[in-house]
């Protein structure tokens, strides 16, 4: 009996000891197991210092000059336009795009790229903060100026998007975990437009006005980044008074910069001059300067590419390149802007120089795109092209503040009901200084006279023909028409323009007549994974088909 | 590694042109296992009892780097040696796993029999919530025929036995850190080196657990001269791991790198009959073995996103097929339009006018077979997606079945056209035995699996500049052909829309091996001083029974996707003559 009992109590002492036994080993078992990635860093050890900070900052850059972020910047801006035909080795949806049939399916719809680089900005939003109080020696100030630059690169990330899309997730907070539900429903376009002006207002605040490394001024967000996207929002709201105040302080810092440079300009703004040479020849310093070198005077902010890091690979492959046939890329300019443009024609006039630079119009089948393409032209009309990948791509630069400022002008001088001259005046000088820098020949016969645009719907089609000649294949031109037609409630003067590089050019009108054709479409993948989403209703063509 | 010039054709300053690679790995793993078994032994020797408990702890780590360099002299292979640098690396890795099983066997006399086994495993591939992942397992035998009441069928059930069964196993992502949100270097932007988050931290990831229900008989008859078995089984898989499931790219990322995504069951049944030497004639001997099987997955719960993201929209474009994965469906329906032939003529007339026209024309039927007519008493063309694409269909082009009869061949008159999935799936084979001489054949079938024959598509869709088949020959080519092959379009047109023309039967039946041989005698062994000798012939692949026009119809089957026969290269017959002679 005794026996038995004492074995009982070995065994209930020895259950014990198992259990126990094994529950430590377990807990201890679990340490083992939490093994640290050895090449990479993890959250948990991040964001201690300001080299952190500035690293991540750093990647939102580096993700905006990623193949991808570029050429969607030029395909939302431009494809649509009435600038771009098909090239040589156009891919099926490239030509599906410039026969005016953009699909869901079409991969120029995915965003994704600029929410990767939204994500970052928020990453570094949401854990920046905290490094402040971590590291003595990351001050308040510097964060702030770091937060200056994430707060304005999300916010032409988003610009960029509620031009193209109108109503889109607005997402302020990084992805970090798999336990959220990841479906952002679609923000109204205002609402979106609102958080961009207000972080915009917030970024002017803390922005650097000036870095002490010359290229950081281009290559990085200063104060007047912040501004000259300012205007441009501005400008897309309708709020043309603050839209001229923004461009105004875009103008004046520029021309006080020209004046610490002692930089000799002729006229009221600080415009790099293109000079004659002789009767014939001109140089193309503007061009050679702001395009082929890159980082330029007028330059406001451009995205860098250097040598061994990134390289632009969207110039090449869309605009051409040396060793092409032709210099011919993915696409051409349309056959009605160059087609005799070195002659005059309804786009340019004979003078115009921009006419070479643009595009080279004396080419026979396909019209090949020159900007950017070429490194530089000389004084006998010569180009030069480019041997790298490499040049820069540019955001904003003076002249296009400038033009923006003149159709906000213009816009403001029949707000009151009778047209306001003052207005007219102003605008048609801005117009005049860039198209002169263009047109250096400057007799009177090749000058705009105000008396030809002396009222407001003359102006205001000087101003987007200005702006079509200044601003080709910088991704502006859609957006300037998308403009235009959200003002004037409909598509259809728009639709004349733009239809203009059509083999049938009423069907795509009418095709895109409807408002909602003004903006892409959500790409069908995205729409299959967030539930909140609904296509633009344009596009929406599954409401009678269901699949079970 | 080192690639001499010879053997590229790029240019001499090409990188890979004399390139020489020297990489280096060291790895290091130390592997604790400890195992205690008790057996007890009872009085009663009918009784049996034995128990297992084990741990293994492995631990390890390594590092590797590497050096390319290229432009070397020529048949000089030495990295070190001076060249240009292409590329250098190093790296660094570490893995570690635990597990603890328990194991426990009884059985009484020869008549039942239980086995219980426990598995926790522990791993770093998860959080520390989820780390451990625990998997039972029980399965029993009980033999009825050694039952004392089943003696009255001893004379001719050899064998008669039921096996029930139950287990978890788990199964863990391929991939380390997730649980982590992990920062790298980017590409450096001006002269600023750049770091980013990667990844998004997957803190909800669980083990995939497998649950398998097994029912399971053996019968042996007159002693054993045939055995069968019977398995019945239904797996269910919780919790499935699914790799890039695509999330709203919104959130920066385009796809969690891992997602338990729902649950998915294979239910499937197998039986195998064994003969062994069911016919003696002499010294002739004969057996014979036969498999029967089938199996289906479905899903039974997803994620409706993931659903979703599995499954395309008809794109409209050509040799594109849909399909659907559904809750409660099997896997690897194929739906796609009915193909009929080709429009004999562009122009529609009533009556046929030879070379000119006919009523084999692409124009719109109605539901009854008439041609619908517009206001002018012209009949309406038929077009392939009206809303968009807006092709007008011509001679020569292949017919569609316009399904709901509006002229337009789109989505809607896409149909179901069969299941890849087979309906029983086995093989069978014999054996022979005359004296010295054995023969063994085995064959394998398939029935009732469907088949895209994309090879076909690809050698008849006169699409591209690629080579293609001899029935190109029969394409249309005037008005007024009657043939079954489209005519040929440059990069345009739609004839090889995804349609039943290419959907193909892929039964088959496969004579895949047969062996002869030939073992010497005992007197001609001793001759020799050998111990035992025998020669034996043996084929593979030999011949394959089937109505399928491609090379090959046994394809891969059973994923999300469709069962397409690209053309892989078929699998090799040969023959293998063998000798062997033991001393």
């Amino acid at each position: 009996m005794q026996r038995t009992m004492r074995k009982q109590n070995r065994t209930k002492f020895s259950n014990w000891f198992c259990a126990f036994a094994l529950c430590t080993t377990i807990s201890g078992c679990s340490d083992f197991l939490g093994i640290l990635p050895l090449n990479e860093v993890v959250l948990e050890n991040y964001w201690t210092n300001e080299d952190d900070v500035r690293s991540v900052v750093s990647s939102c850059y580096s993700a905006m000059a990623s193949n991808e972020f570029v050429k969607l910047s030029f395909v939302w801006g431009e494809m649509r336009s009435d600038n771009i035909v098909r090239g040589l080795g156009t891919s099926e949806e490239e030509i599906e795009i410039l026969e005016g049939n953009l699909q869901p399916s079409h991969s120029v719809t995915r965003w994704s790229s600029f929410y990767n680089v939204i994500n970052l900005c928020n990453t570094v939003l949401y854990y920046g903060p905290d490094v402040v109080n971590k590291d003595p020696d990351f001050n308040e100030s510097e964060w702030l100026a770091m937060k200056s630059e994430v707060l304005t690169i999300r916010s032409l990330c988003y610009f960029y998007l509620v031009r193209t899309f109108r109503d889109i997730p607005l997402v302020l907070n990084p992805t970090v975990d798999d336990n959220g539900s990841y479906q952002h429903p679609a923000a109204d376009q205002f609402d979106v437009l609102n958080q961009i002006v207000n972080d915009l207002l917030e970024a002017e605040r803390y922005a650097v006005k000036r870095y002490s490394k010359e290229t950081y001024n281009k290559g990085r967000v200063t104060q007047l980044t912040v501004q000259a996207l300012l205007a441009d929002v501005y400008l897309w709201l309708e709020d043309y008074d603050n839209c001229i105040a923004y461009c105004n302080k875009v103008i004046s810092s520029k021309i006080e910069e020209a004046e610490e440079e002692q930089m000799n300009y002729d006229g009221t703004y600080p415009l790099i001059g293109n000079q004659k040479t002789n009767s014939t020849a001109l140089t193309h310093e503007a061009y050679n300067d702001i395009f082929g070198v890159g980082n330029s005077f007028e330059s406001i902010f451009e995205l860098q590419f250097t040598r061994n890091q990134q390289s632009n690979d969207i110039i090449p492959g869309y605009f051409g390149t040396a060793t092409a046939p032709n210099n011919i890329g993915a696409i051409a300019c349309a056959d009605f802007i160059a087609d005799g443009a070195t002659s005059g024609n309804d786009i340019f006039v004979k003078t115009d120089i921009r006419a070479i630079e643009n595009f080279n119009a004396k080419s026979t089948s396909f019209f090949p795109v020159r900007k950017y393409v070429v490194e530089s032209i000389n004084n006998q009309d010569v180009c030069t092209y480019r041997s790298l990948n490499l040049s820069n791509w540019i955001f904003y630069r003076l002249t296009d503040i400038m033009l923006l400022q003149a159709e906000a002008l213009t816009e403001r001088s029949q707000q009151s009901g009778d047209t306001n001259e003052e207005d007219l005046k102003e605008a048609f000088q801005l117009v005049s200084a860039v198209y002169n820098r263009a047109n250096i020949s400057q007799a009177a016969k090749d000058t705009l006279q105000f008396g030809s645009y002396n009222s407001y719907p003359k102006m205001a089609s000087l101003v987007l023909l200005e702006r079509h000649r200044e601003l080709m294949f910088e991704g502006k031109r859609w957006f300037d028409l998308v403009r235009k037609a959200r003002r004037e409630g409909n598509n259809s003067a728009m639709m004349d323009l733009a239809k203009r590089k059509y083999t049938y050019p009423e069907s795509v009108k009418s095709k895109w007549i409807k408002p909602d054709m003004l903006y892409f479409p959500i790409n069908e993948q995205e729409l299959k994974v967030n539930l909140l989403l609904k296509q633009n209703p344009g596009y929406d063509t599954g409401e009678t088909i269901k699949k079970s | 590694m080192y690639y001499p010039r010879e053997l590229s054709t790029l240019n001499w300053y090409d990188a890979s042109v004399n390139s020489t690679t020297q990489s280096g790995n060291r790895n290091r793993a130390f592997t604790t296992r400890h195992t205690l078994t008790f057996t007890p032994k009872f009085d009663n020797e009918d009784h049996f009892f034995t128990t297992m408990i084990r741990g293994e702890l492995t631990d390890g780590n390594g590092s590797g780097s590497g050096v390319t360099t290229s432009g070397l002299p020529n048949n000089i292979s030495s990295s070190s040696a001076d060249g240009e640098l292409n590329n250098m690396w190093t790296s660094l890795n570490q893995w570690r796993s635990i597990y603890f099983t328990y194991s426990a066997h009884y059985s009484y006399k020869s008549k039942y029999a239980i086995l219980f086994t426990a598995r926790l495993d522990g791993s770093t591939k998860f959080g520390s919530d989820n780390r451990w992942g625990f998997f039972p397992s029980i399965s029993g035998r009980w033999n009825i025929s050694d039952e004392p009441w089943m003696d009255w069928s001893n004379d001719w059930l050899s064998m008669l036995s039921f096996r029930p069964g139950f287990g978890q196993v788990g199964q863990q992502p391929g991939a380390q850190y997730l649980h982590f949100s992990r920062y790298g270097s980017a590409s450096q932007y001006m002269d600023m080196p750049a770091f980013r988050p990667n990844n998004i931290r997957l803190t909800d990831l669980r083990w995939e657990t497998k649950t398998t229900w097994n029912l399971g008989t053996d019968i042996g008859l007159f002693d054993d001269m045939i055995t069968m078995d019977v398995n019945i089984y239904d797996q269910l898989t919780t919790d499935l791991l699914m790799q890039n499931v695509g999330i709203p790219t919104s959130t920066g990322y385009s796809a969690l790198s891992w997602k338990n995504v729902g649950s998915m069951r294979n239910q499937g049944w197998e039986l195998n009959i064994n003969g062994n030497q069911v016919l003696k004639l002499g010294d002739l001997k004969a057996g014979f073995n036969v498999t029967l099987g089938n199996n289906v997955n479905q899903i039974v719960e997803m994620d409706e996103t993931t659903l979703m993201g599995l499954n395309g929209d008809f794109n409209f474009a050509n040799g594109s097929y849909l399909t659907r994965v559904q809750v409660a469906n099997a896997f690897g329906s194929i739906y796609g339009f009915r193909y009929k032939g080709v429009y004999q003529y562009s122009e529609y007339s009533a009556e046929e006018v030879p070379g000119v026209s006919g009523p084999n024309a692409p124009v719109a039927h109605d539901a009854k077979g008439n041609v619908i007519v517009d206001e002018e008493g012209k009949p309406i063309p038929m077009v392939f997606d009206y809303d968009d694409i807006n092709y007008t269909f011509k001679g020569g082009d292949a017919i569609y079945e316009d399904v709901n009869h509006d002229g337009n061949i789109n989505e809607l008159d896409i149909v179901y056209l069969g299941n890849c999935n087979p309906k029983v799936t086995g093989g069978f084979g014999f054996r022979l035995n005359y004296r010295r001489w054995s023969l063994n054949a085995q064959f394998n079938y398939r029935y009732g699996s469907k088949i895209l024959n994309i090879a076909k598509m690809n050698a008849e869709n006169m699409y591209s500049n690629n080579n293609q088949s001899f029935a190109v020959n029969w394409r249309w080519r005037t008005e007024g052909d009657v043939t079954s092959i489209p005519r040929a379009l440059h990069y345009a047109g739609y004839n090889f829309l995804g349609s039943d023309r290419f959907v193909e039967n892929g039964s088959f039946c496969r004579f895949n091996y047969l062996q002869i041989s030939y073992n010497f005698t005992p007197e001609f062994m001793k001759r020799i001083g050998a111990k035992s000798a025998y020669v034996s012939l043996s084929g593979n692949n030999l011949v394959n029974w089937t109505k399928y026009s491609g090379v090959d119809p046994e394809v891969g089957y059973g994923g999300y996707g469709l069962s397409t026969d690209a053309s892989q290269t078929p699998r090799a017959k040969y023959f293998t003559c063998s000798m062997s002679i033991t001393f």
